[in-house]
């Protein structure tokens, strides 16, 4: 994978191209899975394990800015990590993106992929 | 539990791609489901009203209670977000429709989240639906929807209090119990101000026009919920946990397609006019399809239910390998 144009902390997420609107996809960044997103014309991140009961965001449905956990139809807003209501109640972490010449770049601390992925599953 | 520990991963069957298409929800398909079912009750009402005194009037009051009670599945469809595009659209519909259904919508949503999550799972599924070994009177009771009608009053009126059932309390988060309390609150005071004005009026027409009704309807929405997993294998894994069931054009439009409940297990993110579809799709890797209604009651009936000596000896027997046991009755309040 080639190294990100922005520094160390930048982690390399895919083509803009590959991406429709509404769309998720996940990443790995070490041991920690991302869900990026592309929601009304704007790429978005987030942990990709939903905080309710351990599903992959990125199995899950978008709605405008909104993200819908497959499993139990948990909604967090994209943007913000916001939870939206039952059954989910605990914010998700929120990443930032930018897109260099048709590619995009995740930014995750190394401490945040230390914490977070203590929770994370076995990749698939 | 976490999704991927359950038996089989579902997402197996469906790539992803065809995923992201059946999941795509419709504001229009919805209303006119959601509004179809509100005229269907109209015109049951109006049948309730032309019949009234005579002795048409049980049969019309049988019949528009079962459209009554089938508002269970858009209850249940609103529950997942799943009736509408437009969420607004989708959270007032579901406060509407569990209003006249009689269920706490934020409570219902909790419930039935754990459902899919330990699906026939003994002491966890809080829907589960007959657990064995079953008896003919927990059959009848079921059917009757005994413990629903004995038990939400209690229930409903202690989270009004801010109280919440042990049994209850480990699905739901602290966090959210106030909002659970309020809803209870909310929901008592409607149904107050609607008994009140009946007896200011000295009108029975609530009695006559809704709870009566909703009441008689009930057998036939509860052998719905009794097909949908009684008699299938309980485990974790969504081919053999649930059924599927061959259904008329009608009942299956009153049902909102619940019928096809192996589906909705497998994707329980795809609105309900999408699970026709995933039946096309996937339908053959799943549990064959109850051969309607009726069939697969006299299964259940045939193959499920033990004497209560049967019974007892059944659950000692689970007891003393560790297995566990309902004995509880946490579920059929939904």
């Amino acid at each position: 994978m080639s190294a990100s144009p922005l520094g160390p902390d930048w982690h390399p997420a895919g083509n803009a191209a590959d991406f429709e609107d509404e769309d998720v996809e996940q990443i790995w960044v070490g041991r920690l899975a991302v869900a990026v997103y592309k929601a009304n014309g704007q790429f978005y991140a987030t942990q990709d394990v939903c905080t309710h009961e351990h599903a992959y965001l990125s199995d899950g449905v978008v709605v405008d800015c909104i993200v819908e956990c497959p499993f139990h139809q948990g909604r967090f807003d994209v943007r913000t990590g916001a939870a939206m209501g039952a059954p989910v109640i605990v914010p998700l972490q929120t990443f930032p993106v930018q897109v260099v010449d048709g590619r995009l770049f995740v930014r995750v601390l190394r401490e945040q992929m230390e914490s977070l992925s203590e929770t994370m599953p076995r990749p698939r | 539990m976490l999704r991927w520990d359950m038996a089989f991963d579902p997402y197996q069957l469906i790539d992803k791609k065809a995923r992201k298409a059946l999941t795509r929800r419709n504001d229009r398909i919805g209303l006119m489901h959601l509004g179809g079912h509100f005229a269907a009750i109209g015109v049951g009402g109006y049948a309730v009203y032309l019949t009234y005194g005579t002795i048409f009037m049980l049969p019309a009051m049988w019949l528009h209670g079962i459209v009554l009670a089938c508002l269970f599945a858009p209850m249940h469809e609103c529950s997942h977000g799943t009736a509408f595009r437009t969420r607004w659209l989708n959270e007032a519909s579901y406060w509407l429709v569990s209003l006249v259904y009689i269920s706490q919508p934020t409570w219902y949503r909790y419930r039935h989240a754990v459902h899919h999550t330990y699906t026939q799972i003994q002491g966890k599924d809080p829907a589960m639906v007959l657990p064995s070994p079953t008896t003919w009177q927990h059959y009848f009771e079921q059917l009757l929807g005994w413990r629903f009608w004995t038990t939400f009053p209690v229930v409903i009126t202690k989270h009004a209090m801010g109280r919440m059932r042990p049994q209850d309390s480990w699905y739901v988060p602290k966090n959210d119990l106030p909002r659970i309390y309020n809803e209870a609150r909310i929901m008592l005071a409607v149904y107050g101000v609607v008994a009140g004005a009946a007896i200011y009026f000295g009108s029975i027409a609530p009695l006559v026009y809704w709870l009566i009704p909703r009441m008689m309807g009930e057998p036939l929405q509860r052998a719905w919920r009794i097909a949908e997993h009684k008699g299938c294998e309980e485990g974790t894994d969504v081919r053999t946990n649930t059924r599927s069931t061959k259904v008329s054009l009608p009942m299956r439009l009153l049902c909102w397609n619940m019928p096809y409940h192996s589906e909705h297990h497998v994707l329980p993110q795809a609105p309900f006019f999408a699970l026709p579809e995933v039946n096309r799709l996937i339908g053959h890797q799943l549990k064959p399809m109850g051969d309607g209604l009726l069939a697969v009651d006299q299964e259940v009936r045939r193959s499920c239910i033990v004497s209560p000596a049967q019974a007892q000896s059944i659950v000692e027997e689970r007891k003393r390998r560790n297995e566990s046991v309902d004995t509880s009755w946490i579920c059929h309040l939904d």
